[in-house]
């Protein structure tokens, strides 16, 4: 079961999200799928209910780096189809990125730097 | 983000966020709190320990005692030796005066408190003093700096003829010839004596009485 934060999820039009409290990726409407995988997800804490059984895709999306536009391979998501694409800040580190998700109000850098050395901007909304 | 084009995934640099193969949600999971050396396990060399100011009762830990006969530094420096640091500026409707000094403004202070002091002491002394011997106001103020010193209250002599003939009421309308006599015979220096408008009659008559016994015992 992937959970979600709550307050992550009540977002549209904005700019990428990173749940630090989410254990999994979920995929909105922001993102081409390439793969859909025979395994499903249980994921609550999206819109104050539980969605049952959303399938694991992989995915592609072109976002905006340090060095120009490039194309994010987004494995192992829950397929939501609906409003914003959420990244799990455990997953994304768990594959050797880093994740600086700390508001800059309060010192942090919110980017996410990838294993290859891009800087992917965060929004804090 | 946004969903690319074919033409979009042929062209740009490929970035994984995320890898292949089956992804576990529970591989992050892990309980602290079980531990119970968590505290060692969290803690990092380079974490700073916080050194509040404060105590664990909220009171000031740098706190100087207060020593008796320590003078005190005066937080706004020391008093300024310019005696013309007074700024005046004349309006159309008004003056405008800005004291830029600490003793500037305590010398005027004090210079009010000496001007709006009502309990000031005037004695009239009788006939025979004449009217050229009247203290001028620069003897005046000189005199009061001295009774300031001094600390007694500033005292000014004004001569003042006495009129026997207004007494003749309180001396059963005896001729005013035995009224002179008789005030000859009593005080000479005391008189009437000027206090602030508070002073009752009782008091002004207990200050005379005082006098006079004064001079009876020299």
């Amino acid at each position: 079961m992937i959970h979600a934060s709550k307050h992550a999820i009540k977002r549209s039009k904005r700019g990428t999200l990173v749940d630090r409290g989410a254990n999994g990726g979920i995929l909105g409407n922001g993102a081409k799928v390439i793969f859909k995988r025979n395994k499903t997800a249980d994921v609550t804490g999206i819109d104050n209910h539980e969605l049952n059984a959303l399938p694991m895709v992989d995915a592609t999306a072109k976002t905006i780096t340090d060095k120009g536009p490039v194309i994010l391979i987004l494995r192992n998501y829950a397929y939501h189809g609906l409003n914003q694409t959420l990244h799990s800040a455990g997953q994304i580190k768990w594959y050797q990125n880093k994740v600086y998700d700390t508001s800059m109000k309060v010192g942090g850098r919110q980017v996410i730097k990838t294993v290859d050395g891009y800087y992917i901007s965060i929004n804090i909304i | 983000m946004e969903p690319n084009t074919a033409e979009e995934f042929d062209t740009m640099p490929h970035i994984i966020l995320t890898q292949g193969g089956e992804w576990d949600p529970t591989v992050l999971d892990h309980i602290l709190t079980d531990d119970d050396d968590w505290v060692s396990k969290v803690k990092r060399n380079e974490d700073q320990e916080y050194d509040s100011p404060f105590n664990n009762r909220g009171e000031y830990k740098h706190r100087e005692p207060v020593r008796a006969g320590v003078p005190i530094e005066n937080p706004t420096g020391p008093p300024s030796e310019d005696p013309d640091d007074i700024e005046v500026n004349f309006h159309s409707d008004e003056i405008e005066v800005n004291f830029h000094a600490d003793d500037a403004t305590r010398q005027v202070h004090q210079a009010y408190q000496e001007a709006s002091n009502l309990n000031k002491i005037y004695v009239y002394e009788g006939e025979g003093m004449p009217d050229d011997v009247v203290e001028t106001v620069e003897e005046e103020e000189d005199e009061t700096k001295e009774n300031i010193e001094a600390n007694t209250p500033p005292v000014e002599t004004k001569p003042k003829p006495i009129d026997y003939s207004k007494y003749r009421r309180q001396f059963l309308h005896v001729p005013t010839k035995k009224i002179r006599k008789t005030f000859a015979a009593t005080t000479q220096n005391a008189a009437s004596i000027v206090y602030g408008p508070r002073q009752t009659k009782i008091s002004s008559l207990q200050t005379l009485h005082l006098t006079f016994v004064k001079e009876r015992k020299q």
